[in-house]
């Protein structure tokens, strides 16, 4: 009897996801509050970029083609993800002083709690994926040169899959 | 050698977002590499449009400014193969876009794409006229109502006379005309312009209508370009749209009011 009287109504959205206009709402209180945060000031990465490879090149010759910066802002935490190849060592060729690290490519990757307590809900939903546990509440920043921590660090990854796989209501 | 389409339109809130979005989405689809670029500076807003305001590290002002390479700037879609977005700076101003500079960009772009979207702010100031000058083709955004298809009008006399095209006496910039958020019930009752009306005054040649859809707005609260969301109407008008830019020919549809069944008109459901 049920699915008869289902078939008139309208198509529930999947029970996983919420309603497009909860999304909405989550998706700006997070840009927003980043934007509003004056962390995404115009110089802000391009400085940052620029300091990090200054400290590397110090100790080993980089290319700067072969840098990759990655961003994933969540409500209670982002992460910022430098992959950084390291070329290697030419033959013969002495290394930088003070290069101890192996010459496998390296990964860091830098967490930042962002406290966004004066804007919206916190805590109502789920975290964005693992990251916000395994990086724990007092990581300032934290990690870095680790491979260990690369692979949980994309909680973006499987958010979207999830979406992008679930069917939206019917018309 | 990528080919630029810009999506302008004159008037703001007609589109033009949407459309790239869906026009960027459709086209690497069918398999041909993509970019869409916002340059709406210090207003964008492409980014949540296509889902990946939160993984915007380097802007296409950045990478003007030689301070990242554009690699870095372009965001790959996770969804979609072949389908990059490269965001604008949320915190410059349109100054920042020097025509030497965007001309560098799309220069790059074109080594690597076969289509360069881009979406056009509103007005007819410099980002607008940034946006347009690189064009190939211009798709005109334009909702049937007056202001709409007067800005269009407006919008057209600068692409013929304002473009790189138009400046070095090249082959004029294809023109097409998207008529978006129609809506058959009230072109029937007479309410609203029919296509053949702003077809008659903007004389260009029709690329698609796109009828107004829920879909629409659910596409941009979740983020899913509305080609990806469902099979809604302006879903399909879109992908009708693109085939028609690839030259193949297809019927216009959902020009005329849909015909609902009893039950449809009792329960109310919308079109």
């Amino acid at each position: 009897m049920m699915r008869i009287f289902d078939f008139f109504r309208r198509p529930e959205p999947a029970a996983d996801a919420p309603p497009p206009a909860a999304q909405a709402k989550e998706r700006l209180q997070i840009v927003m509050a980043h934007e509003r945060a004056g962390r995404e000031g115009p110089d802000f990465l391009v400085k940052l970029q620029q300091e990090l490879l200054a400290v590397i090149s110090k100790y080993v010759d980089i290319d700067s083609n072969k840098v990759e910066v990655r961003m994933d802002r969540g409500q209670n935490c982002s992460t910022l993800e430098v992959n950084v190849e390291l070329p290697r060592p030419a033959a013969g060729a002495r290394q930088k002083p003070a290069a101890g690290k192996p010459e496998r490519p390296q990964h860091g990757a830098l967490v930042e709690r962002t406290p966004h307590g004066s804007h919206g809900p916190q805590g109502d939903r789920a975290p964005h994926g693992p990251s916000a546990q395994q990086h724990g509440p007092a990581a300032q920043q934290h990690g870095q040169g680790s491979d260990k921590g690369h692979g949980g660090n994309k909680p973006r990854d499987g958010g979207e899959g999830k979406k992008a796989a679930a069917p939206g209501p019917a018309r | 050698m990528g080919t630029i389409i810009t999506m302008t339109s004159g008037k703001g809130g007609v589109g033009k977002t949407t459309s790239s979005a869906a026009f960027a989405t459709g086209l690497a689809l069918r398999g041909h590499r993509t970019v869409v670029i916002d340059f709406d500076v210090g207003l964008r807003n492409l980014d949540l449009v296509m889902g990946c305001e939160r993984r915007v590290v380097f802007d296409f002002i950045n990478v003007i400014n030689n301070e990242a390479k554009l690699h870095q700037a372009l965001i790959k879609d996770k969804r979609v193969d072949g389908l990059y977005v490269l965001p604008t700076s949320q915190t410059r101003d349109k100054d920042a876009l020097t025509r030497d500079g965007v001309g560098r960009v799309l220069e790059e772009l074109r080594q690597q794409f076969e289509y360069i979207i881009c979406d056009s702010p509103a007005g007819i100031e410099h980002g607008a006229m940034m946006a347009l000058y690189y064009a190939d083709h211009a798709i005109i955004v334009t909702n049937p109502e007056v202001s709409s298809v007067r800005d269009s009008d407006r919008i057209l006399g600068m692409i013929a006379a304002r473009s790189r095209r138009a400046e070095l006496d090249l082959d004029p910039v294809s023109e097409h005309l998207l008529l978006t958020r129609y809506e058959p019930n009230r072109v029937e009752r007479g309410e609203m312009l029919k296509v053949d009306d702003v077809l008659e005054i903007l004389a260009v040649p029709l690329l698609g209508v796109i009828p107004e859809s829920q879909a629409v707005l659910k596409a941009s609260n979740t983020g899913v370009p509305v080609v990806l969301d469902d099979k809604s109407n302006a879903n399909l008008a879109y992908r009708d749209a693109v085939g028609r830019f690839l030259g193949e020919q297809i019927e216009h549809r959902f020009l005329k009011p849909e015909k609902r069944g009893l039950f449809t008109r009792l329960l109310g459901r919308p079109a």
